[in-house]
This record gives structure tokens, sequence and C-alpha cells, in this order.
């Protein structure tokens, strides 16, 4: 990137060339904004629930259950009187590092699928992609089911589960910027020099994948946020009484004739946040890299 | 064309192989041995006899080494259509899967007709007046409809139409061939809620192929011609837009499958994806087996058939 960047006194003229401007252009977008507000909003509550939230995750009050909205319990109660917005908190911390972990995994799979099907080609390419090919074609949320059927119904092993599922889409991305960076130059120069192929690729070819895989990251996260969700209403997620908003949902369904309060919310929170990611990776996509935009 | 369709035949032989090295994988890669999966732990705390174990162990096909049962498990799929026995049920697979299929081809085929011809009419009608009211209402309904979690906007339906209107069943299925209408009722909700992510994602997509092939110069020519817009439509801009929107219903198919499995769940529907949940409750691996081998069978066989209508559709694709 430092070829980009223009002596200071050039500034006005290559404004729209300067990366701090693409983050200027970024927060001057109003999805932008949106989306990073309520991103932030979200991660706040994750970090800092347990501190702020009025109730405890499971502080039962039964005397007060299905109740709307009071000063006490500013967005009502469930059936066993606990305080819904006390518990939406702490399913934040969930989604969040849902979010977090399963993009983790899926590029930590699909790494070094990728650069080295993208890098070495020919049977190497043609075998991992053929595998990747087959993996796409098993429906994501039966391999999730799966794979929990084998390893057993927890959090973890869903995090893991989704993340498995997702890694071919990164995978295939890296593959094609290896294939189009590996003809450049510079990477024509390392090798001259006599670096190896494991050098070319760790510290040549992957620092320059780096921003792309944060848009398709950011966008995997909604992905991984809903499956979540589904896994957690179906009952495969985190068991009750943990707080997550797909175990809020599926403990509220049963009483939706009496109150809709604890169904609500936490389905509204999952909308909003996988909103936010999307709109954040959209933008990001159209800030940090032009040349993808509407192409994947 | 002949020489394409063989040519994606052919691609699909590699993938169709790796699918059976997988599904049979997932199998041998639960924890201890499958056999206990299958029998369970002994509650009673007595022991099989090895003729015991052996027997169990032929009838579920676990016996013999790992080439031998993936042979096995090969021929009996590929020769016989055969996935084995239920462990819970101890009926074959292949007719447990039977018995839950038409539900699921009413479902799934009632859900994608319904999510093509509401994305296409949607998006149609937005890219053709940008920046209209009814273009911002269903950029907005596609946003929604990609962010919100799909069962949420299906109990929301059954918060409008079960409990506050009472115009329809909450749960429960009904054969469409015996009772019609009573099968219409059930099934309306279901169908509308599996359908919106896809109506979402088709609208999304012909709204901005419409957008770009509008720019295009053959439609300036066409409306030079003197053609009326509606033929203009039709004939060159509809035609045009429907590339990109046929790769994402092949795709529409697999995520269809997936979103039936919590939408059976939610409204009682005994279909696949109810079957595939039951399953993984109940560990039976043999289902989950014969379902992820033939669920991926249809994703494969309708990614070929798009693949060949896009060829139909698109000259440049066939001499790739």
């Amino acid at each position: 990137m430092t070829v980009r960047e223009q002596p200071t006194a050039s500034l006005p003229r290559f404004r729209h060339l300067q990366v701090p401007t693409s983050i200027r252009v970024f927060l001057h977008d109003p999805k932008a904004q949106v989306a990073t507000i309520i991103l932030l909003v979200v991660i706040f509550f994750a970090a800092f629930g347990p501190a702020i939230a009025p109730f405890g995750e499971n502080e039962q009050n039964l005397r007060a259950s299905l109740e709307g909205p009071s000063w006490t319990h500013l967005l009502g109660t469930d059936q066993l009187g606990r305080d819904i917005l006390s518990r939406a908190m702490y399913g934040s911390r969930v989604s969040v590092s849902v979010g977090l972990i399963v993009v983790a995994i899926a590029a930590a799979v699909a790494l070094p699928i990728g650069l080295s099907s993208g890098y070495f080609g020919g049977w190497v390419d043609a075998v991992l992609m053929r595998f990747v090919d087959t993996w796409i074609s098993i429906p994501p949320i039966i391999l999730i089911l799966a794979i929990v059927a084998i390893a057993g119904t927890s959090l973890g092993n869903v995090m893991l589960a989704i993340g498995l599922a997702s890694f071919p889409v990164f995978s295939r991305l890296l593959r094609a910027l290896t294939l189009s960076l590996k003809a450049q130059d510079f990477v024509t120069a390392a090798r001259s020099l006599g670096a190896s192929d494991l050098r070319i690729l760790i510290r040549h070819i992957l620092p320059n994948t780096v921003q792309p895989l944060i848009v398709q990251g950011t966008l995997l996260v909604g992905v991984a946020v809903l499956a979540e969700a589904a896994l957690s209403f179906l009952g495969f997620g985190a068991q009750p009484p943990q707080a997550t908003w797909g175990n809020m949902i599926a403990e509220g369904f049963p009483v939706i004739r009496h109150s809709l309060w604890p169904t609500i919310l936490p389905g509204a929170l999952i909308m909003l946040f996988v909103l936010a990611a999307n709109f954040m990776g959209d933008r990001l996509r159209d800030v940090l890299d032009p040349r993808l935009r509407g192409s994947l | 064309m002949s020489k394409f369709i063989l040519a994606r035949l052919l691609q699909a032989l590699p993938v169709l192989f790796l699918v059976s090295i997988l599904t049979f994988a997932g199998l041998e890669l639960v924890p201890g041995d499958p056999l206990l999966a299958v029998i369970g732990p002994a509650q009673d705390g007595t022991q099989l006899s090895a003729e015991d174990v052996e027997r169990i162990k032929e009838q579920f096909g676990l016996h013999g080494s790992l080439p031998e049962r993936y042979f096995r498990y090969v021929e009996q799929v590929i020769l016989h259509f055969d996935f084995g026995t239920s462990l819970q049920s101890q009926e074959p697979v292949t007719r447990v899967i039977a018995d839950r299929m038409p539900v699921s081809l009413w479902l799934n085929g009632l859900a994608l007709g319904l999510s093509i011809v509401l994305g296409l009419t949607l998006g149609l009608l937005a890219g053709v007046r940008p920046g209209t009211r009814g273009d911002l209402g269903v950029t907005f309904l596609a946003v929604v409809g990609v962010a919100a979690p799909s069962f949420w906007l299906a109990i929301g339906l059954i918060i409008l139409f079960s409990v506050e209107l009472g115009w329809l069943p909450t749960s429960g299925w009904v054969n469409p061939t015996s009772d019609p209408w009573e099968a219409a009722k059930h099934l309306a909700m279901p169908v509308f809620a599996l359908s919106l992510g896809g109506v979402a994602v088709i609208a999304r997509q012909t709204r901005s192929s419409v957008l770009e092939i509008r720019r295009q110069d053959y439609i300036v020519t066409a409306r030079a011609k003197g053609l009326t817009s509606s033929a203009v439509l039709i004939r060159h801009v509809l035609k045009n837009s429907m590339l990109p929107v046929v790769t994402i219903m092949g795709l529409q198919f697999a995520a269809l499958f997936g979103g039936s499995v919590i939408i059976e769940r939610l409204f009682a529907l005994p279909g696949l994806g109810r079957l595939a949940f039951d399953a993984t409750l109940a560990h039976d691996f043999k289902i989950l087996q014969g379902i992820v081998f033939l669920v991926t069978l249809v994703v494969i066989g309708a990614n070929l058939l798009t693949d060949i209508v896009y060829g139909m559709l698109d000259p440049r694709i066939r001499y790739q």
C-alpha cells in the first residue's frame, strides 16, 4: 500500500487516493454510519453487559412473569419473570463471539487450501477445488446438523460446524487472489532473490489478501449469527438457561399467545446485528477494494 | 450443446465420488464405536457376546475392514440404492426417506416457485423504475428478508394469521391430493416463510441485473427502432437479466432445504427437514448419511441443470 501514498503537498489533488480519505468516505455514508453505530452498541453490550445489565442472566421473579415494558423492566419479562433487556445483553456476548470465532475458524481452514490451490496450481489445485466444490454442494444446515450429531450438542461445536460449513467462500476467494498476485512483479522479484515458496506465500502473498478477507469475513459474521440463532432455536446450540438470542426466541414461542415481548426483541436484535454486519461488509468492499464491487 | 452437457456431466463425477467418501467418513468419525451409538451403552451392565456383536455389526453393515466397508457402502448405494437400516426405527433408510419425500417436494417446490415468481416480479418492478417508492420498498424488503431469521418471521406470520385473525391453522400436514383446500391453508404460511429469503435474494439480483442491462447500447437501439416499452422489457431486458438470476436460483436449492429444517419443525410438517432434525437428536447416523447423500445429489443435479440452462441462454458459456 505504500506505493499509493502521495507526498503531503499533493494531498488536495489526490484526495480520493488517500487511505484516511477512504475511511472518511466510509464514515460519511449513511448506511455505514448506521452499521457502525449498531455494531458499536452490540459490542459495548457484549463487553460490559454483565456490569450494566439491571438484572442477572437467570434472575427469576415468578410474580412478575410475562410483564410488558415498565420502569423496572424496560423491555418486559419472560415466563419465568426474567428481565428481557438483561438477557438480551448477555445474549449479545454469544452472538458477537459466534461472529468472530466462526470467521476465525473458516479463515484458518481456508488459508492453507486457498493459498496452495492458487499458488501451486496443477493437480494440487484440481484436487483441492474438487473437494471444495463437493463441500459446497452439501446444504450448510445439513452439514452442520451432521457435524453436531457426530461431535455433540454445544455452543463450541455449533461454532466449529458453522465455521467448517462456511470455509469454501474464503478458500475460493483466496485462490482467486493468489492466482492474480503470484503473477505480479513483486512475487517474481522475491523468487529471483531466492525466497522459498513458503516465504513468498506468507510474507508476500498473504498480507495482500487481508483487505478482501476482512470484507468477506464481515459478510460471514451475518451468516454465522443467523445460523447460530437457528441452531439455538432448534436446541442444538448453547443450552438453556444460557441466554442467547436464538434460545430466547425458542423460549418465547410457546407463550406468544400471552406476550410478544420475549419473542420480538431477540429477533429484532438478530436482524439489526446481521443488517449492520451486511451493510458494513458492502461498504467496506466499496471503500477498500472497488475492483471487487458487485463481483462476489 | 450435447458436448457441453457431456463435459459438465463428467465434471460431476469426481464430486459424486467425494460425496460418497465424505458421507461414509462421517459415520466413521462418530467418536467411539459406531456400534455403541447404534445399540447405546448396555443399561444393565451385561456384556454382549462376541457373536452378538458380529451379528449386529453385519445387520448394520459395520463389519469388515475400512476399505471393505467403503466399497460395500458404495456398492449398496449405487447398485441397489440402499442406504442401510435406520439405527432407531430399524426400517430401511430408503423407505423412511421416501415416506417423507412428498411433504418436502410440495413444500420446497412451492417455495421455490413462489420465490422465483415473486422475486422476479419485484426485482423487475424495482429495476425498471429505480428511485421510486416501489423500488425503495423492494430494496427494503430484500434487505430485511436477508437479515431477519426466517423462523422469527414465521412466528410473526403465526401471530398475525393464526392467533390474531384465526384464518390459518398453526401447524400440521394435509395431503394436497386428498383435500386441496385444507392443504393450501396448512401450507400457506410455511411456504411463504420458507420462500422469503429466496424472494429477497432473487429480487435483489434481478434489480441490479435489470439496472445494468437497461444501460446497454442494444436497449437504446431497440427503443430507437420504435419497439414498445413492453416489447423492449420482455424480449430484451428480461431475457438478458435472467442470466445471473438463473445462477442464484440454482443456489437457492441448497438454501431452501436448509430453511426447511427449521420451518418443518416450527409448523410440524413431516418432511425431510424434520427427519434430519429428529435424526440429529436421536444420533441416527444412517438416516443422516442417507439424507446428506440424497440432498447433495439433488443439489449437484440442480447445479448441473442450472449450468445447462445457462449454456442454452448464453452461447458464450458453451464455448469456454
